[in-house]
C-alpha cells in the first residue's frame, strides 16, 4: 500500500484542488510562523485611541473594541488553532494507534476494548470535549486532551480494522514463522501498511479539531482570553456586529479557509488511496 | 479549583467549615465509587438527581426544555436532508459538469463553515439588516402557535448547512455508485424516464449509505444545538447544558449528556430499522 501511495503521489500532486489546498496551507503556515515579521502589532496590546477602526492600510482587518489589531489577532489566533490541531492529530494517532493495535492484534482484548470504545462513541464528540474542557477549566492543553479523547475511538477503530484485514495474510504468517517478535511484526509490517487510512482520518481530524477548538473558545471553555483565538474573537465581537462587522468576519473566513484546505487534502488522499472512489470525486 | 461545585456555589469568601458542611449535604464526602454506583442506580430508575441551582429535578428541567431543541433538530435535519439530497442528485446527474462542481463547492463549504459563525452572520443579515426574523429568544408552541417558527428558522438553517454538506457528499458518491449497477442499465434499456431511474432506482438504493451517514452525523447536530441555542438565547436543553457547565451544576451536566447519548442511540437504532424499508433485501428476524 505504501508503494501504491508513493506511485500515486504524482497523480495527487497533479490534482488542482489538492494543489490549491496545499499552497494555501503552506501560505498559512508561513503567515503563522513569521507573524512577528509580517505584522508590527501585538495581539494583546490595547490602544484605546484606535478603537473599532475599519480596515485600512495600517490595520488590514481593522481594530477591535480595545483597539487591538484584528489582523495580528487573527494570525496569532490561527497559530493557536493550528497548534491545537497538530497536537490533537498527533495524540489521536498515538492513543488511537495503541488502542487499535491492542484490539486488532490481540484478539482476546478485542471485545473488551471495542465495547468500551462503543461506549465513548455513544456520546457526541463535541459534547464530550465541551464537558471535559469545562470541568478541567479550558486552556490550550486541556482542550487538546479533551479533543483527542473525543476523537481517538474512531482512529482506534480504523487502525483495528486495517490490522484485521492484514493480520492473516501470508506475509505476516511467514514473518511469524521465521520467528519475528510481535513488536517487529506490528511496527515493521502491519503499521506500515495501515498508514494510508490513518493519514486520511488524520487530515479530517485536523479540520474537525480546528472547528471544534473554535467552538470551545467561542463558548468560553477553550483558549482563555486575552490570548487570541479565532472562536474567542468571534464570541467577543458579537456585541459589535452592527458597528464593526469586520471583527467577526475575518476570523470566520480564516477558519473556513483552514478547514476547507484540510478537507480538500483529506478528500484528495482518500480518492488516491481508495481506487473505488477515484472516479467519483 | 475550576471543577469544584461546592466552591462555585459558596463563592470565594466561604470558610472551610461551610465547604465541609455543604459537601456533606450534597453527599460529596462519600467515596467516589460509592457515589458513582448510587448515581448509576438512580439513572436506571430514570432519576437523574436534582439540580444544584434550579430548584428542580434534572429530569423535569430537561423535559421542560425539550420542545425548542426537538424542533430545531427536526427542522435542521429536514432542511439539511432535503437540501443535501437535492445537491447530491444534482451533482451526480451532472457528473463533472459545472453544476457538479458548484454543488461540490457548496457542500465543501457546508462542512467547513463553523455553525456558530454562520449563525451570527445570518443574524446580521436577516435580523439586523433585513429585519425578517427576531435576533434571539423563543416563544413556546402552545402560546405562540406558528409564530414560534420565526424564532427557529435561522438556528435551523445554521445547523442545516453542515448537515446538507455532509449529506450531499455521500448522496453524490452513492448515486454515482448505483449508476454502474446492472439494474440501472436494465432500467435505461427498458426506456424508463431519466427522472424515474434516478428517483426510484438510484436514490432508493443509495438511501442506505445516506441514512447511515445521517444517523452518524446526528451527533454533530445534537452538539450543534448546544452552541446554537446559546447564541440565539433559545431556552432548550443545549442552553440548559451550557449554563450548567458555566455554573458547574454537575447533576444537570450529567443529565444533559445522558439525554443526548440516549437520543443519539435511539436515532441510530431507528436508522438501523429503516434499512429494511429502503432495501427490502435487508431483513430483521
Amino acid at each position: 500500500m505504501i508503494i501504491l501511495f508513493l506511485k500515486n503521489l504524482n497523480k495527487l500532486i497533479r490534482k488542482n484542488n489538492f494543489q490549491v489546498a496545499f499552497i494555501i496551507i503552506i501560505l498559512i503556515l508561513f503567515l503563522i510562523t513569521f507573524t512577528s515579521l509580517i505584522t508590527e502589532f501585538s495581539p494583546l496590546e490595547n490602544n484605546s485611541r484606535n478603537r473599532l477602526q475599519s480596515p485600512s492600510f495600517t490595520h488590514y482587518m481593522g481594530t477591535d473594541e480595545f483597539g487591538r489589531d484584528v489582523f495580528a489577532r487573527v494570525l496569532y489566533g490561527a497559530r493557536n488553532s493550528i497548534q491545537v490541531g497538530i497536537s490533537v492529530v498527533i495524540l489521536t494517532i498515538i492513543f488511537g494507534g495503541v488502542v487499535g493495535i491492542l484490539a486488532g492484534y490481540y484478539s482476546k482484548l478485542d471485545n473488551i476494548i471495542m465495547r468500551a470504545l462503543d461506549g465513548i462513541m455513544a456520546f457526541p464528540g463535541i459534547i464530550i470535549a465541551i464537558s471535559l474542557a469545562a470541568i478541567w477549566g479550558g486552556g490550550k492543553y486541556n482542550i487538546i486532551i479533551a479533543l483527542s479523547f473525543s476523537y481517538f475511538p474512531k482512529m482506534a477503530r480504523i487502525v483495528r480494522s486495517s490490522i484485521l484485514s492484514i493480520k492473516d495474510l501470508e506475509y505476516i504468517e511467514s514473518a511469524k514463522a521465521i520467528g519475528a517478535s510481535n513488536s517487529r511484526i506490528i511496527f515493521k509490517h502491519i503499521l506500515k501498511n495501515s498508514i494510508s487510512p490513518i493519514m486520511v482520518q488524520a487530515s479530517f481530524n485536523f479540520a474537525r479539531a480546528i472547528l471544534d477548538e473554535a467552538a470551545l473558545s467561542f463558548l468560553g471553555v477553550g483558549i482563555m482570553p486575552p490570548n487570541p483565538s479565532l472562536g474567542g474573537m468571534i464570541s467577543d465581537a458579537r456585541s459589535f456586529i452592527t458597528v464593526a462587522p469586520w471583527i467577526i468576519t475575518f476570523p470566520g473566513i480564516f477558519i473556513v479557509i483552514i478547514v476547507l484546505s484540510f478537507n480538500l487534502i483529506g478528500d484528495g488522499l482518500r480518492d488516491l488511496l481508495d481506487p473505488h472512489l477515484q472516479n467519483n470525486y | 479549583m475550576p471543577g469544584d461545585p461546592v466552591r462555585v456555589i459558596l463563592g470565594n469568601m466561604a470558610t472551610e467549615e461551610q465547604v465541609i458542611q455543604l459537601e456533606e449535604t450534597l453527599g460529596l464526602d462519600q467515596p467516589l465509587i460509592h457515589r458513582f454506583f448510587n448515581w448509576a442506580k438512580n439513572i436506571v430508575r430514570g432519576d437523574l438527581g436534582d439540580s444544584l441551582y434550579l430548584n428542580s429535578s434534572v429530569r423535569a428541567a430537561i423535559i421542560n426544555r425539550i420542545e425548542p431543541t426537538f424542533l430545531i433538530a427536526l427542522m435542521a435535519q429536514l432542511i439539511g436532508g432535503i437540501l443535501g439530497i437535492f445537491l447530491g442528485i444534482l451533482a451526480a446527474v451532472n457528473h463533472r459538469k459545472i453544476l457538479d462542481k458548484l454543488s461540490i463547492t457548496i457542500s465543501l463549504l457546508g462542512i467547513s463553515v463553523p455553525s456558530f459563525w454562520l449563525s451570527i452572520i445570518l443574524i446580521l443579515i436577516f435580523s439586523v439588516w433585513l429585519r425578517w426574523f427576531p435576533v434571539s429568544g423563543y416563544e413556546p408552541l402552545a402560546e405562540a402557535g406558528l409564530s414560534t417558527f420565526k424564532y427557529l428558522i435561522l438556528p435551523s438553517i445554521a445547523l442545516a448547512f453542515m448537515q446538507a454538506g455532509i449529506i450531499a457528499r455521500i448522496t453524490r458518491s452513492s448515486i454515482l455508485d448505483t449508476f454502474k449497477a446492472d439494474y440501472i442499465r436494465t432500467a435505461r434499456s427498458k426506456g424508463l424516464y431519466r427522472k424515474t431511474i434516478i428517483l426510484k432506482h438510484s436514490l432508493r438504493n443509495a438511501m442506505v449509505p445516506i441514512i447511515t451517514v445521517i444517523g452518524h452525523n446526528f451527533a454533530i447536530l445534537l452538539g450543534g444545538t448546544w452552541i446554537i441555542e446559546t447564541i440565539f438565547f433559545i431556552p432548550g436543553t443545549g442552553y440548559l447544558a451550557i449554563n450548567a457547565i458555566m455554573r458547574r451544576d454537575i447533576p444537570v451536566i450529567q443529565g444533559c449528556i445522558i439525554f443526548v447519548a440516549l437520543i443519539y442511540i435511539t436515532v441510530n437504532f431507528l436508522v438501523d430499522l429503516s434499512y429494511a424499508f429502503f432495501n427490502p433485501r435487508i431483513k430483521y428476524s
